[in-house]
């Protein structure tokens, strides 16, 4: 996987650049807005991972300028600038993600992930399918080994996501933003509850458990633990 | 206060203006006064010059008429002895005057005597030869009467008087039917007396002399006068002039006189002063004719001392007044300079003395208080909040060190004590971000982000999030959140992040299988949104501070949260001007009392 990173803070592009290449990516690195774009332009990645703010050419306009030229390469925004309507700046200007500074590694590389697995997959399918659980998007119903699955509209919506982003780690925040809207942590434990509770009507005794914790970092739904 | 520069009173703002406005007060008292002064002299000097005047115009008519008498003008008279003919009277005119008018009145007295019979006595007196008409009119007249009357002048009067003076004094004493009778009587004597032409003119000076002496004006009190002629020698004076030097003639000066000793009725403590004018006679003399203007000039000399003493004296009050009037102004703001320079120098608990009397200098008082008192209780707000951020921070960051330090001492550092290290930063950065959002929110910079949203879709969307936890806390959960929409403008997310914290709250003290309750409903045309735990609660004393960053009730303490969850409900509510309210009830009630948007 080819990626990015174009940033102007040496000591975190070091740090991106270790922690992509250690997770198999092949990282490329731009320490100013003009030469990203001009990389960025030149050959092609998977995913871009731009700072919003960089001297010479600000992140923003270089997100523009990659868009007039019709290159749809996904791209990750990072900023210390957290909030909404900056989020939504981003995103409208065609940025495809958005995280505010300071995160976790964790974090970054799950939605690097899922930005890379959305670039190649595009399912439009009307049941998801993972080893023996089975989702029905029109009737919104489960099954697993033959069993049905009643799903509360929360618990179907988070299903639905863990398993569109099979095999990929999912964090807490990626569920609050996606599932619910929401841009801060909760102090309490939510989303642990929502995960539980979904687990207990998925995994049952005797059946390998396909919604796995990934400590400190988030949750995977996928065959093998 | 000893290092508090004194303001000079010159570099005073105050004192001058109050200097200058009492300075102008008693320049235009002064100039009234002086106008007053001016008209009062013209008024006093006036009378007396005009009083002047009008006798010098009649004299000088008399003068040039010779309509007077003065034996040397008549030198075919005998010259009359006024001495003889009366002691205290001063000239014949005057004696005859007075003598014949006593006369008048003497047989007017006596009754019964006919007009004729007057006038023959008259005549007779007169030394016309008239005996024999007047013994036939007046057989009947009683000898004591004759007597009387005629007794003092055996000789023949009109030998004595110019003729024409009796004829004009029958003329005035008698009526018009009777004036022929006069005039045939004396008709024939005027025509053959030579002595009724006067001398020829004897020149301006010598008349104006003669006149002066005829009239007797020289021995009127009221007057003073002196004659010179061409060579300034003085030819009649009753007073001894004092002359200015150069003299300008027709104006009027004053000047001090000096009576002879003998004309003087009374002698005076003060000097005599006469009005005086010059007047230049057509031949070379001079005469001086003077109004004695004593009175008038000791009274404008007084008037000129009070005038000039009056205006030093209130040159002086007014200086007075300007510093008197400044100075508690001075007083005042050098007290305010003096307190300003100790706060700049770091000393916030002084105050100014405020005395209540509601002036404008007391309400400055009161207003620099106040503001003392809000900037000092901002600072030791920021204070605290500082020493609790750094108190708050520096726990769980020795925390941090010590596992860090731990993790550096292990041969194959633990995956988990790693775990732990990284979730401590996790909420040390939480921290500061919360921080960071609540001042971005009390700055209130993100108000350009409102817009209007439904608040009962932000219930029902948080209400989804937090349902497990709820239930899992086997919680009595019953929302009551009306579908309809509730119409907020503001800040969605940053609501959606208070009533999360609240939520937050209620469910992290709320025993298990307690209540909580969820409502939202309209109350006096706002939004009323209430959540009630069945925790522990706030005590009152506690209430306001439960607000502020970093504070956390000692109940509280061993338990999750950085303190901070509450100061940012705060902190919207106010952006949003919206009320919040923690009663005990069975539990902690939290109301929030949101604006309603506009319509449309």
């Amino acid at each position: 996987m080819r990626t990015l990173v174009i940033e102007d803070d040496a000591e975190l592009c070091k740090y991106l650049q270790k922690g992509l290449e250690q997770a198999g990516h092949t990282v490329e690195n731009a320490m100013d807005g003009k030469s990203g774009l001009i990389e960025a332009s030149a050959e092609e990645f998977d995913v871009i991972i731009l700072d919003r703010m960089l001297p010479k050419m600000d992140g923003m306009n270089v997100l523009k300028a990659l868009r007039s030229m019709g290159n749809e390469t996904p791209v990750l925004i990072l900023s210390s600038l957290g909030e909404v309507d900056h989020r939504v700046e981003g995103l409208q200007e065609g940025g495809d993600d958005y995280l505010v500074k300071p995160f976790s590694f964790s974090e970054l590389i799950a939605r690097v992930e899922a930005l890379y697995r959305r670039k190649t997959k595009a399912a439009s399918a009307n049941t998801l399918r993972i080893a023996d659980l089975e989702l029905d998007l029109l009737t919104r119903r489960a099954r697993r080994n033959g069993r049905q699955i009643e799903l509360l509209t929360r618990e179907f919506k988070l299903l639905e996501f863990l398993m569109r982003h099979e095999g990929q780690v999912v964090t807490k925040t990626m569920l609050l933003e996606r599932l619910w809207n929401l841009h801060f942590d909760p102090q309490t434990n939510v989303v642990e509850v929502h995960i539980s509770r979904l687990r207990q009507k998925i995994d049952q005794e005797g059946e390998t458990p396909l919604i796995n914790t990934v400590r400190g970092a988030g949750y995977v739904l996928r065959e093998k633990a | 206060m000893s290092s508090v520069k004194k303001l000079s009173y010159l570099s005073s703002s105050s004192f001058r203006a109050a200097l200058l406005a009492c300075l102008v007060i008693w320049l235009s008292v002064s100039l009234i006064a002086y106008a007053l002064h001016g008209v009062v002299v013209d008024t006093f000097v006036g009378n007396v010059k005009s009083e002047l005047r009008e006798k010098i115009g009649h004299a000088e008519q008399v003068i040039e008429a010779g309509a007077f008498y003065h034996p040397e003008l008549y030198p075919e008279f005998e010259s009359p002895e006024p001495l003889q003919l009366a002691i205290e009277e001063a000239s014949a005119s005057q004696f005859l005057r007075d003598y014949l008018a006593d006369i008048y009145e003497h047989l007017e007295a006596e009754q019964a005597v006919s007009e004729k019979t007057l006038l023959y006595t008259r005549l007779l007196l007169l030394g016309e030869p008239v005996m024999q008409e007047l013994t036939e009119q007046v057989l009947s007249l009683p000898s004591r009467a004759t007597d009387s009357v005629l007794k003092p002048l055996d000789v023949s009067p009109l030998s004595a008087v110019p003729v024409h003076l009796v004829v004009d004094l029958l003329y005035e004493e008698f009526p018009e039917e009777y004036h022929r009778i006069m005039e045939s009587l004396i008709e024939p004597r005027l025509d053959d007396w030579s002595g009724l032409n006067p001398t020829e003119f004897l020149g301006y000076t010598r008349s104006v002399k003669l006149f002066l002496e005829a009239e007797g004006l020289l021995e009127e009190e009221e007057l003073c006068l002196a004659l010179e002629d061409a060579s300034q020698q003085v030819l009649v004076t009753n007073s001894r002039l004092y002359r200015p030097g150069e003299l300008v003639f027709d104006d009027f000066f004053t000047v001090l006189i000096d009576r002879e000793q003998a004309s003087r009725r009374y002698i005076e403590e003060r000097p005599e002063v006469c009005l005086v004018t010059a007047l230049q006679l057509p031949d070379g003399g001079r005469l001086f004719v003077g109004q004695s203007f004593v009175e008038g000039y000791f009274l404008l000399l007084e008037l000129d001392r009070i005038l000039v003493l009056g205006t030093l004296g209130s040159l002086l009050l007014a200086v007075f007044s300007g510093y008197w009037i400044s100075r508690r102004a001075m007083r005042k703001i050098s007290a305010i300079n003096g307190l300003c320079e100790q706060v700049s120098q770091g000393n916030m608990q002084i105050r100014l003395e405020a005395n209540a009397s509601g002036d404008d200098f007391d309400k400055l008082a009161n207003n620099i208080n106040r503001m003392l008192d809000r900037i000092e209780s901002l600072m030791n707000g920021i204070k605290q909040v500082s020493d609790n951020i750094a108190h708050d921070l520096k726990t769980p960051l020795s925390r941090l060190r010590g596992r860090l330090e731990l993790l550096s001492h292990m041969q194959k550092p633990d995956k988990e004590a790693v775990a732990s290290v990284i979730q401590e930063t996790d909420r040390i950065i939480d921290c500061f971000s919360a921080l960071l959002r609540i001042s971005q929110i009390e700055q209130g910079t993100r108000r350009k982000a409102f817009h209007r949203f439904d608040l009962a879709e932000v219930c029902h969307t948080l209400i989804d999030v937090y349902e497990p936890s709820i239930t899992e806390q086997k919680l009595n959960f019953a929302p009551q959140i009306p579908d309809a929409p509730c119409v907020v403008y503001g800040d969605r997310e940053q609501w959606l992040q208070a009533i999360a914290n609240l939520l937050d709250n209620a469910i992290k003290y709320s025993p298990e299988g307690g209540v909580l309750d969820i409502q939202l409903c309209e109350k006096d045309n706002r939004w009323l949104l209430v959540l009630q735990d069945s925790g522990p609660g706030i005590p009152d004393t506690e209430k306001e501070r439960v607000f502020e960053r970093f504070y956390r009730m000692e109940s509280h303490r061993g338990s999750e949260g950085n303190g901070l969850g509450l100061s940012l409900v705060a902190a919207v509510c106010k952006l949003h001007q919206a009320e919040v309210k923690l009663v005990n009830n069975q539990g902690l009630r939290v109301e929030l009392l949101v604006p309603k948007a506009d319509q449309g």
